[in-house]
C-alpha cells in the first residue's frame, strides 16, 4: 500500500544554481546531498512538510537523466510514493500486468527503490521507495 | 513565513475518466471528488494520498495552458503545489529575495512562480492556514 508522496524529482543543469531558488528563496531544508556514482547523478533532497523535492543533476554523459536534460531541458521528472515494502509492492504491481522498468528493487537516494513504466500512469514516471 | 507541505501534484491528461480509473486501479488511490472548474477551464479529479493529493486535470476547451502543455509535452506532471502558512508574508519574503511572483487574484489563496525561476517547474503556492 502506498503511504504518501515521498518526493517529486526535478532534473536540473546545476544543483548549486537550483538551490539558490529551492533552498535559499523558498527556505526548504536540505536533508541529503550526494553523488551517486553508478547512476551518474548528484541528488539533493529538500524537506517539504510530509514530502520532499529532489533535485537531480547529471554528472556525466550517457545516462537517462543526461538525455532527459538534453532533449527536454530542466523540469519535473518523476513522482515517488513511499511504501513499507517495496519488494512486495513491485511484485503486486507486476502480478497485475502493470509495466515496470526495474524488475527488482535497487538502492537509490530515497532507500530501496524501483521505477514503473510511464505507460502505467498516464505518462508520469513513478518510483516506489522504502526509506 | 514557511512552506509547510508538498500540498499536491497536478497531472495533465487527455481523458480524465480513463486516467482516474488508471490511478485508482494501478496505485490503489481513492477518488475523493471530481468535477468541472470552468474558471480554470479544466475537469478535475482529486485522489488523496497521505497529507497530499494527486489532482488529474484535462482541458474543457480547445485552447489554454493545459491544452498547450498536452500538445507540447504530452500527458505528465503539470505543476507542483506547495502549501504556505501565510501568503502575504511568503510573497514579501520571496520578493525581498528577488523572486518575481504575482499577487493571487483578489480574494484568492493561490499564486504561481514561473518555470523560468524554478528550473523548468511550474510551482503553485497555496495558502493553508495552520
Amino acid at each position: 500500500m502506498l503511504k504518501k508522496i515521498h518526493h517529486v524529482a526535478v532534473i536540473v543543469r546545476d544543483a548549486d544554481q537550483a538551490l539558490g531558488f529551492y533552498r535559499d528563496a523558498l527556505g526548504l531544508h536540505v536533508t541529503a546531498d550526494e553523488v551517486i556514482e553508478d547512476q551518474g547523478v548528484r541528488g539533493v533532497l529538500l524537506e517539504c512538510g510530509e514530502g520532499e523535492i529532489e533535485l537531480i543533476q547529471p554528472v556525466r554523459e550517457g545516462t537517462g537523466v543526461a538525455r532527459f536534460l538534453e532533449l527536454k531541458g530542466e523540469g519535473l521528472h518523476h513522482i515517488c510514493f513511499q511504501t513499507d515494502d517495496v519488494a512486495k509492492e513491485l511484485e503486486d504491481t507486476k502480478a497485475r500486468g502493470i509495466r515496470v522498468i526495474d524488475q527488482v528493487p535497487r538502492k537509490g537516494l530515497a532507500g530501496m527503490i524501483c521505477f514503473l513504466h510511464p505507460a502505467a500512469s498516464t505518462g508520469v514516471l513513478v518510483e516506489y521507495a522504502q526509506p | 513565513m514557511a512552506i509547510t507541505n508538498l500540498d499536491h501534484v497536478v497531472i495533465a491528461v487527455h481523458d480524465i475518466e480513463a486516467a482516474t480509473q488508471t490511478w485508482q486501479s494501478n496505485f490503489g488511490l481513492s477518488l475523493e471528488r471530481s468535477g468541472e472548474n470552468p474558471g480554470l477551464g479544466v475537469k478535475q479529479a482529486i485522489l488523496p494520498i497521505g497529507s497530499a493529493f494527486i489532482e488529474l486535470i484535462s482541458p474543457l476547451g480547445e485552447s489554454g495552458p493545459v491544452v498547450d502543455a498536452l500538445k507540447n509535452k504530452g500527458e505528465g506532471i503539470y505543476l507542483i503545489s506547495l502549501a504556505v502558512d501565510d501568503m502575504d508574508a511568503t510573497l514579501a519574503d520571496l520578493r525581498a529575495k528577488g523572486v518575481r511572483v504575482n499577487d493571487p487574484p483578489s480574494g484568492g489563496s493561490i499564486t504561481f512562480i514561473s518555470p523560468r525561476v524554478a528550473n523548468g517547474v511550474l510551482v503553485q503556492l497555496i495558502e493553508r492556514k495552520q
